[in-house]
């Protein structure tokens, strides 16, 4: 018998209900199969993004500093509250199910905290959602959940498994 | 510095060297050649950004003398300009207005009035945004009311999916871009737009015959109003209705006008200041707008409801710089004739008028989703003016046209900081910019058949459409 980890990448963003399901049934197969089950859920605050609204404040709506502070700490704090929310969904889930779920906040890059964490507990499978787009779209505007699938087999840090949204 | 800024800090300098060097085309004089280079140079990295936009006017400014666009004294002569002043009062109204608490205490006590249902609340969200534009900076507002509508948000426990939520956001951002072409208070463009007009009516020899504040209001309030109709609608049918029960948010508005006490001393100074100086401003005339802006930005620091501590953070005082430098740029190309050349070259011979003003009205508003609109003013005005001419249309139906298409940036999180925060927020996504696409199409033939039927009906233009 051994300890399985299942990953959960999420952001403001990146997130649907249907990935709590998949988690589910991805734990379900590995406690089959005789396996000890650890849910990781990380949630991303993509500090870039918001800056990036914040900044605009500033650089195209010519407010000064206390604008752009205000808008930033606005947007920090809502993504912080559906963070909260998103992981207490999946708790009530997988308590349900008898499994246990860790729980990581983290702020910056999505693509780099979501292979750092992976790495860090050798998870077997990470799950991510992404917006249901066509394919031509994803291959000329690039897709994050995309590139974390290639990055993650490049370095060999387990299965990832995307859902479309 | 991104990969894009950086091929455009390489390129724009290439392609304004280019121009420079380049033999000079027939019935273009050398002056008007360097002025296009500088344009060019500015176009590129007013696009891109490799340096703040300030920074970019600033440097184009300085290249007009260099490359002998202009005689240096002339060149900074025009960066004096009142425009300039007139927008640091615009600005520094909406600071006091934020800093005394008085636009809070509008937005709360307004909303809490329009509130009585769902859509009621997401309409009293768009129409308060809008109203507020009147006399407040658009962007201004739209910092203003984020943090009440998604306290509202979070007061309903609305998910990121919830078509309520996206409705109020998108109701928010909207009301503050139609709000936006309201009055010449509600943004920077309109200004720099009239600047540019009357420099360009100088340099080709005509009377001066300068908008004032009632006048560009009787022309933009109406387009204004349209498209904040035309934003409700479109919301009202992508984003019907989820039958929530709002008692909460109500609940919520309540006690927050309760916790704001009475109306304070300072709020009622500001309230009165603010009123008393758009009151002179239609009272003195166009040519006194700047002066106005700032006598009455004296006496809110006088009255010590703005000190300049305050003033010294909240406003970004590069506005300054960019409006300056782009009205320089501006009079320089119409000075050395280079817009008359460019737009004689540039204009087909079967456009018409009416032909004219969509190309223009179509590209004003297609450059505000990826270009900050005081860059779009500055960029597309000088072409304009003499382009319509060229086309027989009346510079007057110009002057309003591109500032106010140039607001209609209703798609995506890059054309306004009200777009950004709201698609900043997480709840929105891409295909949430598809109805504000039908929002833009729709203002623009609201502009289109304003500009044909209404303003010359008022008197504002001479309405010379095919």
């Amino acid at each position: 018998m051994s300890v399985r980890r299942i990953l959960i990448a999420v952001s403001t963003s990146r997130y649907s209900r249907k990935l709590v399901g998949l988690a589910i049934r991805e734990a379900e197969q590995f406690r089959e199969a005789g396996d000890t089950v650890e849910i990781d859920v990380l949630t991303v605050i993509e500090e870039e993004a918001l800056a990036r609204a914040a900044a605009s404040v500033g650089d195209s709506g010519l407010l000064g500093l206390e604008a752009q502070e205000q808008v930033l700490a606005t947007l920090g704090a809502e993504h912080n509250r559906m963070a909260r929310k998103r992981v207490a969904q999946v708790e009530v889930a997988a308590a349900q199910r008898g499994f246990e779920v860790v729980r990581y906040e983290a702020q910056g890059d999505f693509v780099d905290l979501v292979l750092a964490r992976a790495e860090a507990l050798h998870a077997d499978v990470i799950l991510l959602s992404r917006a249901e787009r066509p394919f031509i779209s994803r291959i000329l505007f690039g897709s994050v959940a995309d590139k974390v699938a290639r990055l993650a087999r490049r370095d060999g840090l387990g299965r990832v498994v995307i859902q479309d949204t | 510095m991104k990969p894009t800024a950086f091929v455009s800090a390489i390129a724009g300098p290439l392609l304004c060297a280019a121009l420079v060097l380049a033999p000079c085309p027939e019935g273009l004089t050398s002056a008007g050649q360097s002025a296009l280079a500088v344009l060019s140079l500015c176009v590129v990295w007013w696009l891109f950004t490799p340096v703040a936009l300030p920074v970019t006017s600033l440097v184009g400014l300085a290249l007009l003398p260099v490359l002998g666009a202009l005689p240096a004294a002339e060149a900074l002569a025009m960066f004096g300009n009142q425009a300039v002043f007139f927008v640091i009062g615009v600005f520094l109204v909406a600071v006091v207005m934020y800093r005394t608490g008085l636009s809070s205490r509008l937005t709360l006590v307004g909303l809490r009035r329009f509130s009585g249902s769902e859509n009621a609340l997401c309409y009293g969200v768009m129409l308060l945004s809008w109203a507020m534009c009147c006399v407040i900076v658009s962007h201004a507002v739209a910092a203003i009311m984020l943090p009440v509508v998604l306290e509202l948000i979070r007061t309903l426990d609305l998910s990121p999916r919830s078509r309520t939520a996206r409705r109020l956001l998108l109701s928010m951002a909207w009301g503050t871009v139609a709000g936006s072409n309201l009055t010449l208070l509600s943004s920077a463009r309109a200004t720099l737009a009239l600047e540019l007009y009357d420099n360009y009516r100088s340099a080709s020899g005509m009377d001066p015959d300068p908008i004032g504040f009632v006048a560009y209001m009787a022309g933009s309030a109406p387009v204004s109003l349209a498209s904040m109709l035309v934003g409700l609608a479109v919301l009202r049918i992508a984003l019907p209705p989820e039958g929530i029960n709002i008692a909460p948010a109500l609940e919520r508005l309540d006690q927050k006008v309760k916790d704001l006490g009475p109306l304070s001393g300072q709020e009622k100074l500001t309230g009165i200041t603010v009123l008393a100086m758009v009151a002179t401003m239609v009272v003195a005339g166009p040519s006194w707008l700047g002066i106005v802006a700032l006598v009455f930005s004296g006496a809110l620091f006088l009255f010590q409801v703005l000190s300049w501590e305050d003033a010294e953070r909240e406003v970004n005082w590069g506005v300054a710089l960019m409006y300056g430098g782009a009205i320089a740029i501006g009079g320089a190309l119409y000075r050395t004739g280079a817009t008359a050349w460019l737009a004689s070259t540039l204009l087909p011979d079967q456009v018409g008028p009416t032909g004219a003003l969509l190309l223009v009205g179509l590209m004003s508003a297609a450059f505000t989703e990826v270009v900050s609109n005081a860059a779009v003013i500055a960029v597309v005005l000088p072409v304009a003016l003499p382009l319509g001419a060229e086309a027989g249309l009346d510079g007057h139906t110009l002057a309003w046209t591109v500032p106010l298409s140039a607001g209609f940036a209703f798609v995506l999180p890059t054309s306004t900081p009200a777009m950004a925060m709201v698609f900043g927020t997480g709840y929105l996504r891409i295909r949430d910019t598809l109805p504000g696409l039908v929002v833009t199409l729709l203002s623009l033939g609201a502009l289109l058949m304003l500009s044909r039927y209404l303003w010359p009906l008022l008197g504002l233009a001479a309405g010379s459409h095919g």
